[in-house]
This record gives C-alpha cells, sequence and structure tokens, in this order.
C-alpha cells in the first residue's frame, strides 16, 4: 500500500528568474499567471506568412535566433547512419522556467575527430520565441556523430544533464549547475565505441539514481558499406536495414559516483539485439514498476517488464507487441506510451517505413496488447511516408491525446519517392477514433519536410504544447500552438479551457521523477499522464506534463504515484498555471542527501 | 523444294547469258560494220553469213522471252493463291488462309513462302510449337515472319527469344503499336522494368493507344512499388477510356489493379470505388478481400466482415480474408472465433506466417501457452522464409541483371513450369559460374524438368535478423 503523505507545492514564478535552487523553498506553491496572459499577440519570432487562410493549429514560427542546419554526413556512398537524422531535446537546463534546446548533428563521413567547430548546438530559450545560442558558453556542442539526445539529473543535484547517443563513443555532459556542463571522462563508462540511437533515462532498479537505457543499431563502418540501389540507373540509395548485423542494446546502471556499468545482460535485456531506434520508459502494465518499449528496425520491437529488483521480462512476443497485427515486422522508429483510452495503462504507438503502417497498440491489460490502428483511423495516412519522431499529446486542451508524426525518406536521390514528406497531425476525436487534420493543421503540415526528430514543449509558456521538428540536412522549424479545433470558427483557447502544468521533482525517488504516474480528476473527467523517459525519435520532449481542464472546472485533485511507490495527493488544484511538486521528504538522511545535491 | 528449284532454273534459263549478252553486242557491231567500205587493200578476212546468223539470235531472243511470260504468268497464277491466303490471314479468316495455303502446298509442298504463312496461321490457331518448329526450317525473314515467331515464342514463356525478335521486328517498323506492346510485356516478364516503362511510355503516346499504355504503365509501376506514378496512370486511364473497356484487360482486372495501388498509397475511400466496380464487373475473391480491407481502415468493421465473407464464399481457401475474419474475432476479445476462421486453412501449402501469427495471438488469448508457442515456432520458421524472399524480390527490381537475380529469376521460371525459359537463363548462368552449387543444381533440376529444385533460401542474401 503506497504511502500516502502531504504533498509540498512549490511555487514557480515561471517567468521570474529565481528558480535555481528549488530545495531552497521546498514549501508550497502555485503558479503562473492564466495563460491567457501570457501569450503574446505578436511574439518577437516573425509569424511565417500564412498560406491557410483562417484559424490554424500550429503555425510556424521563424526568426527566433536559431540558427542551426543539421548534417546527416550524406554522401554518394550512402553512410547507414546518415539516413537517419540526429535528434533533440527540450529541458530547462538554467531552471528558469522555459524550455531551452539541443539540436544534435551528424558530420561527413569518415570522421574526423579532430574538427574544431563544435556540431551540436544549444540554445536558451530567452523569452518565447527568443533563443540564443548558448552552446560556447555552456561547453556543449559535441563534435562526433550525434544522433540521439536524452537529459536527465543523474547525479540528483537539481539540474538536468545532457547524454548524447553517437555513431562512435556517446557523451555525458553533467550540468555543473553554473550554466556550464563538463564531459564525464572515459572512466565512467560511456564510451562504447559502438552505433548508438535513442537514449532513456528511467531508474530501473529503484535506487533513486538515474540509469541509462541506450539503442544500439547494429554494426557497421564505412569501410564494410556495400552498394545498395538500381543498377540499371546508376542509382545508389540507402541498404536495407537488413543488410547491417543487429548490436545489443545497452542497460547504464548509475552507480552512483559519476561511473556506469552495462548490466543489459544481467538484467535480462541483452538477449534480443534488433537495430534499435526509439525507446521509452513507461509503466506499460501498470504494476508500479518502469518497463521498456523499444521499436526496432526490421525486427520484433521489443517490450520489457520490470519485475521489480533491477530484474525485466522479455514480454514481447507474448503481449502483442512485437510485430503488427499480423505479425509482420515493421521498421520500428519512433514510439510513445500513453494513456489514451482512459484506463489508466498506456497504449504504444511506433512510426514505420512508408508502405507499412503506423502501429498504435490498445492496451487491454494483464500485459496484452491489441493492434487497433485501423478501427482508429491510424492506419491508412501515414503509409505512404517513411514515419521518424511522434507524440502522444492533448495539443488542443480537450481533454484527449491527439497525435503527431514527422515523416521523411532516407534517399535524397529516388526518382519514385519524396526525400521530403509531409507531417501528420491526428485529431483525437472521442470515441477511441482519430482524424487526420488537413489544412487546418496549418502551414507546416501542409509542406513537405525531411522530418526526422520530434519534441513537445511549452516553449512559450502559454499553458499549451508547441512541437520542434527536427529535419535531416535542414534547419528544425518551432510551431507555436494556436490551440485550434478542427470544427471551431476561432482559435480554441477562446472557448475558456485552461491547462495545469506540471513538474514532479523526486526526493526519494530520481529528481526526475521518471516513473511517476500522474491523475487528474476533475468530476467525471479524469486524466492519467505519466513521466516518461525517452519517447520520440532519438528526441526528448519538455518535462512537464500538462493536463486539460474543462472550461466550467475551478479546481481540480491530482494524484502522483512517485517512482518509488509512494503516493501523493493535491486537492483544490486551480487550473491555468504551472506547478512544480516536490516528493516529500521520508528522513534527514534523505534531505541531506538532497542538499549536498542541490550545491553543485 | 525441288519445284522451287525447277522454277529457278526455267526462270534463269530465260534471264540470256552474259556470254549470249555480248555475242549479240558483237552481232549488232558486225551490222553496222556491214555497211562499212572495207579497207582498201582488203587485209581482213570475210566475215560470216550475217542474215542466217541474225535472223537465228532473233528467234530464239523472242521464244526465250515468250517463255519468260509464260514462266511468270504459271507463278503468278501460283502465287495469286498464296497472296489470298497471305490476304485472309491478315483479315482474321485463318481458317480460310490455312484452306488455301494447304492446297497451294498440296503442289508445292516446300514452298518456304507458303510454309510461313502457314505457319503464321498456326500461330493465329494456337499452335506455337509448330510455328516455330516451321520458321526454324525456313527461317524467319520478312517482318510478318519475325513478328510472329516472337508471338510464338511469347505464347511458349520464351521470353528472352520474343524479346530478341521483337527489338529487331521494331527497328523495320519503329512505333508499330503492337510490337511495342509486346515488347514491353516481355520486359516485364524478365524483370526489366525500367526498359519495359520505356517503351510503354513510347506506347501510350501512338494514337489511339493512350489507354492500354497508362494501363500497362500503371501496371509497371505498381510492380516496382512507385504506387503513386501507378495511380496516376490508372486515373488517366479512366479520362480515355471512362469504362476501361478496352484497354486490354478486363474492366474488373484494371479497377482490381486501381483500387490495390490506391489502398496501398493510403487512400482507402478513394479506394473503395474502384474496386466496388471491380467487384461489380467481375467478382473474385481479392476484389472482395480488398474492399474489405478498404472498409475496414474506413473503420467500417461491419461492412469489412461483410466483404470478406464473400471472398471466401468465392475463394474459400482466402489466407487474407479469413486472417481478417479472425482479426476481427481476436479485437471483440473472441479467440475461438479466429481459430475456427484458420483452422481449415492451416494445411493448405505456402500458409504465410499472418495466418500463423493470429493462431499464436489467439491461443495466447486462450490461455493455450503450448499450442501458441507451437504456432509461435511456425510463425518465426515461416517469417524468416518470407523476409527472405522478400529481399530477393527487392533484389529483382533494383538489380535485375545481376547473378542472382537471373538465378531467382531462372528459378522461378522453372517452378511455373515455363522449363524453355528457366533453361535458357540457368545456361547462361552456368557459363558464367560453372562452379556454383545452387546453379548447378538449379540447371540440373531444370533439365530434368524434374520439379526438384534447389530452395531459394540458398541464395546467398547478406541479411541479419
Amino acid at each position: 500500500m503506497p504511502n500516502r503523505r502531504p504533498v509540498i507545492f512549490f511555487l514557480l514564478v515561471g517567468l521570474l528568474a529565481g528558480c535555481r535552487d528549488p530545495e531552497s523553498s521546498p514549501a508550497v506553491v502555485a503558479k503562473d499567471p492564466p495563460a491567457s496572459s501570457l501569450r503574446s499577440d505578436a511574439p518577437p519570432g516573425e509569424v511565417n506568412g500564412p498560406m491557410v487562410t483562417g484559424p490554424v493549429w500550429f503555425r510556424t514560427i521563424e526568426g527566433v535566433g536559431i540558427d542551426f542546419r543539421h548534417a546527416s554526413g550524406t554522401s554518394p556512398v550512402k553512410p547507414f547512419p546518415a539516413a537517419n537524422g540526429s535528434g533533440l531535446a527540450a529541458f530547462d537546463y538554467d531552471l528558469d522556467g522555459r524550455s531551452d534546446l539541443y539540436f544534435a548533428t551528424g558530420t561527413p563521413f569518415p570522421l574526423d575527430a579532430d574538427r574544431s567547430q563544435p556540431a551540436d548546438r544549444f540554445y536558451r530559450n530567452v523569452d518565447a520565441w527568443t533563443f540564443e545560442d548558448v552552446t560556447q558558453r555552456c561547453g556543449l556542442g559535441h563534435n562526433g556523430y550525434g544522433a540521439g539526445v536524452t537529459y536527465g539529473d543523474f547525479d540528483n543535484d537539481g539540474f538536468p544533464d545532457v547524454y548524447v547517443a553517437c555513431y562512435g563513443a556517446n557523451v555525458l555532459y553533467r550540468n555543473q549547475g553554473d550554466g556550464t556542463f563538463t564531459k564525464l571522462d572515459e572512466a565512467s563508462g560511456m564510451a562504447d565505441p559502438g552505433w548508438a540511437t535513442s537514449a532513456a533515462m528511467l531508474d530501473y532498479d529503484g535506487d533513486g539514481l538515474l540509469d541509462i537505457y541506450v539503442c544500439n543499431y547494429g554494426q557497421w563502418t564505412l569501410e564494410e558499406n556495400r552498394w545498395c540501389g538500381d543498377r540499371s540507373r546508376d542509382l545508389r540509395y540507402y541498404c536495407s536495414p537488413l543488410t547491417v548485423k543487429p548490436a545489443a542494446d545497452a542497460l547504464l546502471r548509475n552507480l552512483g559516483d559519476d561511473r556506469f556499468e552495462d548490466r543489459a545482460a544481467d538484467v535480462g535485456l541483452a538477449q534480443r539485439p534488433g537495430r534499435s531506434q526509439g525507446v521509452v520508459a513507461a509503466d506499460l502494465d501498470g504494476n508500479g514498476t518502469i518497463d521498456l518499449y523499444v521499436g526496432n528496425d526490421l525486427n520484433a520491437n521489443s517490450m520489457f517488464l520490470n519485475q521489480g529488483h533491477g530484474m525485466f521480462a522479455d514480454a514481447s512476443e507474448a503481449s502483442g507487441v512485437a510485430y503488427d497485427y499480423l505479425g509482420g515486422m515493421q521498421a520500428g522508429m519512433g514510439v510513445d506510451a500513453a494513456d489514451v483510452s482512459g484506463d489508466g495503462l498506456p497504449e504504444l504507438f511506433v512510426t514505420n517505413f512508408e508502405g507499412e503502417h503506423n502501429a498504435y497498440y490498445e492496451n487491454l491489460g494483464s500485459g496484452q496488447f491489441q493492434e487497433v490502428s485501423q478501427q482508429r483511423g491510424l492506419y491508412a495516412a501515414g503509409l505512404p511516408w517513411v514515419g521518424w519522431g511522434t507524440a502522444l499529446a492533448d495539443f488542443d486542451l480537450d481533454g484527449r491525446l491527439d497525435l503527431v508524426v514527422i515523416n521523411g525518406h532516407v534517399d535524397e536521390n529516388r526518382p519514385d519517392v519524396d526525400h521530403a514528406q509531409p507531417a501528420l497531425l491526428y485529431h483525437n476525436t472521442g470515441g477511441g477514433r482519430f482524424a487526420l487534420v488537413g489544412e487546418q493543421a496549418g502551414d507546416y503540415f501542409q509542406q513537405p519536410h525531411t522530418g526526422r526528430a520530434l519534441a513537445v514543449a511549452d516553449l512559450d509558456n502559454d499553458g499549451d504544447q508547441d512541437l520542434v521538428m527536427g529535419h535531416r540536412d535542414g534547419p528544425p522549424s518551432l510551431l507555436c500552438n494556436e490551440r485550434y479545433r478542427p470544427g471551431l470558427s476561432s482559435a480554441a483557447e477562446d472557448d475558456g479551457r485552461r491547462s495545469i502544468s506540471i513538474r514532479l521533482v523526486g526526493t526519494q525517488s530520481n529528481r526526475d521523477a521518471i516513473g511517476s504516474t500522474l491523475t487528474l480528476r476533475a468530476g467525471d473527467h479524469r486524466q492519467v499522464l505519466q513521466v516518461k523517459g525517452g519517447g520520440s525519435y532519438l528526441s526528448a520532449h519538455d518535462p512537464r506534463k500538462l493536463f486539460a481542464v474543462p472550461a466550467d472546472v475551478s479546481s481540480v485533485d491530482l494524484n502522483v504515484r512517485w517512482p518509488d511507490g509512494s503516493v501523493s495527493e493535491l486537492n483544490g488544484v486551480q487550473p491555468g498555471g504551472s506547478y512544480t511538486v516536490i516528493q516529500p521528504l521520508a528522513s534527514e538522511d534523505t534531505v541531506r542527501s538532497f542538499s549536498q545535491g542541490g550545491q553543485r | 523444294m525441288a519445284g522451287e528449284q525447277v522454277l529457278r532454273a526455267i526462270l534463269l534459263s530465260c534471264i540470256p547469258s552474259p556470254a549470249l549478252v555480248l555475242s549479240m553486242v558483237r552481232s549488232r557491231r558486225s551490222k553496222r560494220k556491214k555497211t562499212t567500205p572495207l579497207p582498201a587493200d582488203g587485209a581482213e578476212s570475210s566475215p560470216p553469213p550475217p542474215r542466217a546468223r541474225g535472223r537465228w539470235l532473233k528467234r530464239a531472243c523472242l521464244v526465250g522471252v515468250a517463255l519468260v511470260l509464260l514462266l511468270l504468268g504459271m507463278v503468278w497464277w501460283q502465287e495469286r493463291e498464296l497472296s489470298r491466303a497471305a490476304q485472309a490471314l491478315e483479315q482474321g479468316e485463318t481458317r480460310y488462309a490455312m484452306y488455301l495455303v494447304g492446297k497451294f502446298l498440296g503442289r508445292n509442298p516446300s514452298n518456304s513462302r507458303a510454309l510461313a504463312i502457314q505457319a503464321r496461321g498456326l500461330l493465329e490457331l494456337g499452335y506455337p510449337d509448330e510455328t516455330i518448329q516451321i520458321f526454324d526450317t525456313i527461317g524467319a525473314a520478312s517482318r510478318e515472319d519475325m513478328h510472329a515467331l516472337a508471338r510464338a515464342y511469347m505464347l511458349r514463356g520464351e521470353w528472352s527469344s520474343a524479346e530478341r525478335l521483337l527489338v529487331r521486328v521494331l527497328q523495320l517498323t519503329p512505333d508499330e503499336p503492337n510490337t511495342l506492346y509486346e515488347l514491353a510485356s516481355c520486359q516485364i516478364r524478365l524483370g526489366r522494368f525500367q526498359q519495359a516503362l520505356t517503351n510503354a511510355q513510347k506506347f501510350a503516346t501512338l494514337p489511339d493507344q493512350a489507354a492500354r499504355g497508362q494501363v500497362m504503365i500503371g501496371s509497371i509501376h505498381g510492380d516496382m512499388g512507385n504506387d503513386r506514378e501507378a495511380a496516376d496512370a490508372f486515373a488517366q486511364v479512366l479520362q480515355e477510356d471512362p469504362q476501361a473497356e478496352n484497354v486490354q484487360i478486363t474492366p474488373a482486372e484494371f479497377y482490381l489493379r486501381y483500387g490495390r495501388v490506391l489502398l496501398r498509397l493510403g487512400k482507402p475511400a478513394e479506394a473503395l470505388e474502384p474496386l466496388k466496380r471491380s467487384v461489380a464487373d467481375g467478382p473474385s475473391g481479392t476484389a472482395f478481400t480488398l474492399l474489405g480491407d478498404a472498409a475496414s481502415q474506413l473503420g467500417r468493421s461491419e461492412d469489412a466482415a461483410l466483404a470478406w465473407r464473400e471472398a471466401i464464399k468465392l475463394e474459400p481457401v482466402s489466407f487474407s480474408a479469413r486472417t481478417s475474419l479472425a482479426n476481427l474475432a481476436l479485437l471483440s476479445g473472441d479467440g475461438k472465433g479466429a481459430i475456427e476462421w484458420l483452422e481449415p486453412i492451416t494445411g493448405e501449402e505456402n500458409l504465410p506466417s499472418r495466418t500463423t501469427y493470429l493462431l499464436q495471438r489467439a491461443y495466447t488469448l486462450l490461455g493455450d501457452a503450448e499450442a501458441a508457442d507451437r504456432w509461435r515456432e511456425k510463425t518465426a520458421e515461416l517469417r524468416r522464409e518470407e523476409q527472405h524472399l522478400s529481399m530477393l524480390e527487392e533484389a529483382l527490381v533494383s538489380q535485375p541483371g545481376s547473378f542472382w537475380a537471373r538465378a531467382v529469376r531462372a528459378h522461378r521460371f522453372a517452378n511455373e513450369g515455363n522449363w524453355l525459359q528457366a533453361d535458357l537463363l540457368v545456361t547462361q548462368l552456368v557459363e558464367e559460374a560453372p562452379g556454383e552449387p545452387f546453379v548447378i543444381e538449379l540447371a540440373d533440376g531444370i533439365r530434368r524438368r524434374s520439379g526438384k529444385l534447389p530452395s531459394l533460401m540458398r541464395v546467398p542474401v547478406t541479411r541479419f535478423d
């Protein structure tokens, strides 16, 4: 029986500075001004000239100060890793309440370790839609072949650290708390020279320290790169994933002294090498422990259920999530897990290659899933495109999770396929069905892109979720959520719906509270969200959880189940603001540990 | 043949020999000399008697001309029968043509022109083997003969032999619609999609051939996996021929192809109409199955189930329809219902992994771990094979000229019973790699016509599960 403890609210003065020391005021409180007053009618960034007339859901914002341009390192010899692009992450590195953005990039093959200029770029969110490049100032900017990016407070010092999964040695940057980062040295156990893609942070063994699950794609070298393509037209394409020998994933256990060791083989994770691409860490079977779901390229996807005590059981085959509904292997790119059906158990969504369909698995309970993509309206629209990053999120604040998928083909020289492809936005229309949003989704969704990475973040702190879209060999796009709902004649914000933004801070559990489950209740309305590790493709979302609140509701109740199993109840929470909820402390020892971490 | 030689001899006899011509020229000269006064010294000897010699020559010449005319007349008279036969053949009166040519051959059994007409007639009557036999003897020299021989090869499935001839025919008559169409067809069969596409595109630009051409273009794109281009081509067909009545294939087949491509493009709503047309024009299990798939993708499960049931009525062993119905049962939590749909086909050959996978899922949901495990193993085995074959299929499209693509094609032809084409391909492969065990075994199987062919799983494809 989980403990019920009094909850401490902490006022997150979202738009004010001075939030850098959370433990200094472990008391209460609320909250930002109402969302509508935060919205800027004329954002500093230039609004893209609208092609679509009338209200749109997402508007592309330009001129925000982000001059990053991804480089895949593609060349006529088609180096395989260049097909997949690189990721991005949205997180608040300086605890000023705004999501900052990290963009990873590739580099030409053969890799040149002596490049003087940093490749990855990091931008601080100065104000809504204004960013500044702080890569050098922060000591970030990895110059290897960056693929996936994730973040998490591995040392529990209160500041999020950054992990970059690479083709070549992966890197972990420790956030010093003073606006700078330092790279952990080889002794940390990070320097696996293989080919990693996505990564997720999670505390799999419940020791309060974030561990890292690293997806490894396979064994590939430029020297062994094969010729694939159309000989009759002398067109060289990227080879099939089946030509790459899969590598086993790694589970880097945090030893607590800046060192990590790979325990995948010891905890039941290494028997399924599968060319992993996307990973999400969440409680998939509702037993209170954090599980793993991994999308594998032309191999069975993996579901590892945490048995407690740091051991996993491979439930991939038995659960029904390893293959599509007819048992076919798919490309397994981006993944997400979230409770769409409202039963408290997360559904799973996986993006796939063209000619395959994106797969949506409904959670039946008891560790069983059923693919219902056709029945939910998620089958057909994705068929012609190559899907990558994805997210299940309530974009229009109607209390139902919508879905976004970014697309783009791997080959840029095939006459028969579009390299750039349109992203897809699905509106959850209720009754278990999704409908593809047409031109009202916004200009971005009408135009083709070489999409790869995708992260959800409330970039302007207006109480809804914006999008950061990463493109292979191109600049990213920032999409401002206008909260338009199809069928409305004006923006949805006008109908009075509000949101509550929650950031959890673990104390006995890991600082990011990854593995927590939040349940919001307002009369009949109930919504369950989890604080997850990983998700999407090579990318990491804003850690804040955002609940929609019906317009006629004046207060809601919130239940938090922390990763260690303790439970907190928050009653009478007022909608329309951002809250930080700190896990109640259990003992003086814990407090001391917490404080020591915070002094960093 | 002997008759022809006689005729040639007579004709040749009518043509004055060079010696005769020379002597005639001399005789004319000598006539002119007759009026020329002799030299005064009379040193030359006197010429032969001129009048008698001139008369003789004149008569011989007249006789010769008469003979030639007579013989030419005889030839014309005889050939007139052949011309009538050829004309009848061209007009589609094959049996009459065969009667005429048969009559002629009764008198002139070795006449090569008559034999060629007979060969072409036999082809029209559906005897490609005999056609090829005759042309093997007399040779196919004219455009018509080469075309007929190519078509005979096509009927026998000897696509590469046919292709070679059609290329020559096309050189003689560029832009001849039928030849272009047939050439593209051969190239499709040989997996040379790019060349086929070029010829089909050329064909589609010819007068009155747009609809047929676009059907072919759409089908080639479909085979290559270029679904969008295929759909564009099929849409164009309907602009040219709104009922798809003159497009080489039946309207039902056309609408089926169109609907399938639209489904693959993720356009189930657009696919509904052509699939309904296909079902209406010529109901088939495949069309009903695809119609069910379209309905299912639109969330209309009941309509889907109806269509899939219809498919099973027409094709009781319809893996796709049964699997879809089983999945529908699973969606409603009815594991037993799913098994009932699948059990009747578990003993069938070429059982796909999707069927066994649903059995695995059904038994899992029913809690029968043993049965689930059994089907899981079977599914894994089938899936491995399917994946291997799918990689081979990819190689066939992307590298049709590669050694292993040709080996797979030879295997496929042999499997279809097209031993001749398989033999043609494998002979070449053996020459290229005489020590390759797979090819040696394949060649042996093909030559024995045994049907005992090496497994395609042995084709070395670099692939990692």
